[in-house]
């Protein structure tokens, strides 16, 4: 091979392979991303003229704006509410599963058939559920005897049960998961314990969840990535079709995406200051990234 | 080498396939609407074409005011088909109204799409942002039209060709679709005169008769509604209520209210919203409000129940809500007068966007002009939908606005909406903040219902919290 073939090969017919995807990535995605960086210092709502503000828009999400304050507070307080108990379940109905001789097959396909289920009749599902004067829910409360609960209209509940619509969906998913990893740990490793004389819950706690750590680091980040871009399921869950309000009851559930949703696009449509939510929203998801994946290298590293 | 070749043709078709969905749209939608008008010649698409050329835009007004001048006709005159778009949440308007106008009008195809009402105006705004096709015909929603008139985006119908003569409607709506500068961006769909709807069996039951002006004398002061409401959950062991949602009074009490939402650089809330709190807040604690959230459809179940007594009805809700949802119910619905006198609530306006072409603003002109102005449109409207179009010229004829309908036990709703409630309505000045002001009073009811330990102060002096948040022009004062 000559030389000049050799530097063709190295430079011309990689690019030529890359340059659909780079250009493609450019214009839909890092362009726009520049572009709603740029916005982020104009007043801007679509139409006419953008005017320049500098940091006014940061300034007044960081000082004024007590709704993106509240939508971060909300973000994590459902998180914490639905996927710690999510990634339990399903950490421990895999297990229960992998020891499953009959019926494995359709139990995980029961458990996963949620995840798949589309946003909006989950949505609807849950609103006919917990609805204060028609629910399910209610009606069993009230059969034994006790008072039904506002769960959609009351500030207190109404996380609660978009934290338990996240585990009533992602549990399978998580079961999924760790399935696969199950599967992949040696039957020598258990073979061993039990010549040993471990029990099974001593086989689950000193095996099984030490050896499924690398997915639980996975799960665990890309959850808090998931979390922090909550928007379907509190949306669709109070998005009825003739009210407007933002967020359910006093605004409990929503969410930074939600908050940056309406803000930029819903009832006051300002463009500029919806691209500084939209960007403030993009540093945070990036810095906990970070965390996560130096977390996960550290972990990976021990 | 055969190696090669395959590679770049691989390579090529990849790029190929991707940039396939990167097609001009706008050029597709053209050929779409102006699918037929190869025939035409030098027709209205091309006059759009040179439009877009600039030269020979002087042509192109000039196609433009011969097509217009003549309308939809022109296009009849040459057999050419012109398909116009529209998007709208009403269908119970649009659906009958348009199927009705391409009977007769057979050039003009009319493309509907339903957009919900909650992303419409956020669909609109993307579309001009974006530089896409908008649809020839907007719905512009009564608490957006500040900020519809801000777009920039629509023919001043009183300009030529249209040349609407605004004096043509009532007075107290013809100046709601238009700007200050006198420019009308649209056409009011009707007058949205609003009452209390009653189902006839349980106010029989209840107050011993099922007549609306005895119904009308029972309820004079809104303190009757706090009296006779609690009576009613009282005698029916708590199961019954005069009313279903806090939202459907709070928004009852709020378009009956007239103080204008702005005035000048201040906006009015705690004025306008206090008294509606208020109301709201007794009737929680009476239990003359049950718990419902407006519109879900546990709501609107309650149209077909036998719990619930009274329905803030606006003249849209009749067939939106009341016959859709009570289908069984005919017969057994009554409108009365509220003690807060007629009001109007809702409503909307149809609009003709600058951007569309020649042949399309002609014939959605035609469409239009025959919905507001000639007998056969109003007729259908009011027929096929219930709806009075606010053209005065019709009320001259005291059998327009008349007419039993058997749905209200023979009650002439036409006559009682458009005869007694819509003479005494008075309209708020409109503001561009009008929808974030509604979303806070959705946001308040809820509340009010959801904690019964809250006062119409907290309520109010929240809503304050929520106006400091949502309202940003840094000009306004928020009282």
């Amino acid at each position: 091979m000559t030389r000049k073939g050799n530097k063709k090969y190295r430079i011309f017919w990689p690019l030529f392979f890359v340059a659909p995807f780079i250009i493609f990535f450019f214009t839909f995605n890092l362009f726009p991303i520049l572009y709603s960086l740029r916005l982020s210092f104009y007043d801007w709502s679509g139409v006419g003229e953008k005017v320049f503000v500098g940091l006014d828009n940061y300034i007044r999400i960081f000082t004024k704006d007590a709704t993106f304050l509240k939508s971060l507070g909300n973000t994590l307080y459902i998180m914490l509410l639905g996927f710690p108990l999510s990634i339990f379940l399903g950490l421990v109905i895999a297990a229960f599963l992998s020891n499953l001789k009959k019926f494995r097959n359709l139990f995980q396909t029961l458990n996963f058939l949620p995840y798949i289920t589309t946003p909006v009749a989950i949505g609807l599902i849950f609103t006919f559920l917990f609805d204060w004067n028609t629910g399910i829910i209610n009606r069993v409360i009230t059969f034994f005897g006790g008072e039904g609960i506002n769960w959609l209209g009351n500030a207190r509940f109404a996380p609660m049960v978009i934290g338990f619509m996240i585990i009533w969906k992602c549990t399978g998913y998580y079961m999924a998961l760790y399935l696969s990893g199950i599967t992949s740990i040696s039957s020598d490793i258990y073979e061993a314990a039990k010549v040993d004389g471990a029990g099974t819950v001593r086989t689950f706690f000193s095996i099984t969840v030490p050896l499924l750590k690398p997915i639980t680091i996975f799960i665990i980040f890309t959850s808090l990535i998931y979390a922090l871009q909550l928007f379907d399921e509190p949306n669709l869950m109070f998005n009825v079709s003739t009210t407007s309000i933002i967020g359910g009851p006093d605004r409990s559930c929503l969410t930074m995406v939600w908050n940056f949703y309406d803000v930029a696009f819903g009832s006051t449509a300002r463009l500029g200051y919806g691209s500084a939510v939209s960007s403030t929203l993009f540093i945070i998801i990036i810095v906990a990234s970070l965390i996560g994946m130096k977390i996960m290298n550290k972990k990976e590293e021990n | 080498m055969k190696r090669k070749i395959v590679s770049v043709l691989l390579a090529v078709s990849m790029l190929a396939g991707m940039m396939a969905g990167c097609g001009n749209g706008g050029n597709d939608g053209n050929a779409k609407s102006d699918a037929s008008g190869e025939e035409a010649g030098g027709d209205a698409a091309d006059a759009a074409k040179d439009e877009a050329g600039g030269d020979d835009a002087a042509d192109a007004a000039g196609d433009d005011a011969s097509g217009e001048e003549a309308g939809g006709s022109d296009a009849e005159a040459s057999g050419e088909q012109v398909t116009i778009t529209y998007w709208g949440w009403d269908t119970n308007w649009y659906e009958p109204m348009f199927a009705k106008f391409m009977e007769s009008h057979p050039n003009i195809k009319i493309e509907a799409t339903t957009v919900a009402y909650s992303d419409y105006f956020t669909k609109i705004q993307q579309a001009i942002a974006s530089g896409s096709e908008l649809p020839t015909m907007v719905q512009q929603s009564c608490t957006l039209i500040e900020n519809y008139k801000q777009l920039g985006v629509f023919e001043d119908l009183t300009k030529d060709p249209y040349n609407v003569d605004p004096n043509a409607f009532f007075d107290f709506i013809k100046g709601r679709a238009m700007t200050d500068d006198g420019q009308l961006i649209g056409i009011e769909q009707s007058v949205s005169p609003s009452a209390i709807a009653y189902k006839r069996d349980l106010a029989k039951k209840y107050f011993g008769t099922d007549d609306p002006q005895e119904l009308a004398e029972i309820f004079k002061t809104t303190d009757d509604y706090i009296t006779e409401g609690k009576r009613v959950n009282e005698e029916s062991g708590g199961t019954d209520y005069l009313f279903h949602a806090g939202g459907a009074v709070a928004e009852w009490l709020y378009f009956a209210d007239s103080t204008d939402v702005q005035t000048d650089n201040t906006i009015n809330f705690t004025e306008k919203m206090s008294k509606v709190m208020g109301l709201l807040c007794d009737m929680r604690d009476n239990k003359v409000v049950d718990t419902f959230e407006n519109g879900t459809p546990q709501a609107n179940a309650t149209y077909a129940d036998d719990n619930h007594l009274f329905y803030p009805c606006p003249n849209w809700a009749i067939t939106y809500y009341i016959k859709s949802n009570d289908v069984d119910g005919s017969g057994n619905w009554g409108l009365m007068m509220p003690a807060t006198g007629g009001y109007s609530c809702g409503g909307c306006s149809v609009g003709i966007t600058n951007t569309s072409t020649d042949a399309q603003k002609a014939a959605a002109w035609e469409f239009i002009n025959w919905a507001f102005f000639t007998e056969e449109g109003v007729q259908t409207a009011k027929e096929e939908v219930e709806y009075y179009v606010p053209t005065k010229e019709f009320y001259e004829d005291p059998s327009y606005a008349a007419g039993a309908d058997e749905f209200f036990a023979g009650q002439d709703i036409g006559a009682f909406l458009y005869g007694e409630v819509a003479q005494s309505i008075v309209l708020p000045k409109t503001s561009v903040w009008d929808q974030t002001v509604i979303d806070i009073r959705d946001l308040l009811a809820v509340a009010v219902m959801a904690d019964p330990s809250m006062t119409a102060e907290d309520a109010v002096q929240k809503g304050l919290e929520e106006c400091a948040n949502r309202i940003t022009d840094s000009e306004l004062t928020i009282k």
